[in-house]
């Protein structure tokens, strides 16, 4: 396999570029949360617990992941005792944390553990891991060859396993809340701008998988595995020209049915948005 | 002959925000044979014990979580010191030029150095550049 990459994803980040992260939120999520984050460059007014526990879990597994790769036997007390550690320095270097309750940051401890637990159970023994955290930076390219962005699309790819079944696969690691319809995957945006990646990348277009654990009493492990085709790739390339027209525009709408809303960070700045002229709001703010 | 490995890692906040940094130390030890749980179980605490209190030191070199040295280990990435990345602007110019050229910067950077055209240094993309008959003003 060729070196993924020779830079780290903060070094791509310092120049203007797209992100699978960047994608979603205007076209899932919210065209308004998106200019607020990446446009406005309004603060976060607080820090939602998801993130932090989405990071602590995913900090685990991706410390899982790398003593399988080493070849290190893991126990499952270190395991649990790494999540809290985790737990506790994500919980401390995010800013104005906002928690359901005094007792959820001990309940979402007790809860992350059984989480790490399981995907450590879980996780088919057979799989060898090829790559861990794999930053990538790659051009927007048409089906002409031509550059249909001046931005890349950037990202790092949670882990590149091997098995039996499927060859080369992409991996991402999710803490949800409740199981995955069995269609997500297959329409998710993240599989496809990762895959579009390591297709440029390596010459090789693999599967993808979501590896869920759900954030339950007793959590369960899901394997949601996916593909791509090249016309897959050609309707993200569209995709992301129409998203860059739209934002040059200034087209944000908010979006009152969002899913996202109770925990997105802008929601004083979204309340007050109509009573400001956007043009004036971005052009102080995004100087 | 028993072997005992262990090994601890943390992440900390990184210097920009969304961004981590990570720790591991592991050390692998052969225990001699004919040690009871009891002096076993000691030999485990002792080896974790080092490799913790290892991790937390490297992490408490600066006093408030953000490391001066580390034993890094979110990049596999070979250290590349004075090398910066080609700017954008670079980038569209050497882009423009190979396609009037009839040729894709993709697949010349990759050709010449192995890595796509985003990820070419100031140098390697300046190089490049020249190659193709252009002037150095993009910067």
């Amino acid at each position: 396999m060729k070196p993924m990459s020779p830079w780290r994803l903060e070094e791509y980040g310092q120049r203007p570029h797209w992100s699978f992260s960047q994608l979603n939120t205007f076209i899932s999520i919210c065209s308004l949360r998106y200019a607020f984050q990446h446009v406005f460059k309004a603060e976060h007014e607080f820090t939602s617990v998801n993130l932090v526990f989405g990071k602590a879990f995913h900090a685990v597994a991706e410390w899982i992941a790398r003593q399988r790769k080493a070849g290190i036997a893991v126990t499952v007390a270190e395991t649990e005792e790494l999540f809290s550690e985790y737990w506790k320095v994500e919980s401390k270097a995010a800013e104005n944390v906002r928690y359901e309750s005094e007792s959820q940051k001990d309940v979402l401890d007790a809860t992350g553990r059984k989480m790490a637990i399981c995907l450590l159970e879980s996780w088919p023994v057979d799989e060898e891991v090829i790559e861990v955290s794999m930053p990538f930076c790659v051009p927007v390219i048409a089906e002409d060859g031509t550059l249909a962005s001046e931005k890349p699309i950037i990202g790092e790819i949670d882990c590149v396993v091997k098995n039996p079944r499927d060859g080369v696969v992409i991996l991402d690691w999710k803490s949800a809340a409740r199981r995955w319809p069995a269609d997500k995957a297959v329409k998710d945006l993240q599989a496809t701008c990762f895959t579009f990646a390591y297709t440029i990348k390596q010459n090789l277009n693999p599967k993808f998988r979501f590896d869920v654990v759900t954030k339950a009493k007793t959590p369960s492990y899901e394997q949601h595995c996916t593909e791509r085709t090249a016309d897959d790739f050609s309707r993200l390339v569209q995709m992301i020209c129409v998203m860059e027209k739209a934002v040059k525009a200034e087209v944000f709408m908010p979006n009152m049915t969002s899913f996202y809303c109770d925990d997105c960070s802008f929601q004083g700045s979204c309340r007050e948005w109509h009573r400001c002229k956007s043009k004036v709001y971005s052009f102080g703010k995004a100087a | 002959m028993l072997k005992l490995n262990t090994s601890f890692s943390r992440k900390v906040q990184g210097e920009s925000q969304f961004t981590s940094r990570g720790y591991l130390a592991s050390v692998e030890l052969e225990l001699p044979d004919g040690l009871t749980q009891e002096q076993i179980k000691s030999r485990i605490r002792d080896a974790f014990g080092l490799v913790k209190t290892s991790v937390e030191d490297e992490i408490s070199k600066d006093g408030n979580g953000n490391p001066k040295a580390s034993m890094e280990f979110a990049s596999s990435a070979p250290e590349r010191k004075e090398r910066v990345l080609a700017s954008t602007k670079q980038v569209k110019y050497l882009s423009d030029l190979a396609r009037e050229k009839g040729m894709k910067a993709e697949s010349l950077a990759m050709q010449r150095f192995g890595v796509g055209v985003f990820e070419l240094s100031k140098k390697e993309c300046s190089d490049l550049i020249d190659e193709l008959g252009g002037k150095r003003k993009a910067a």
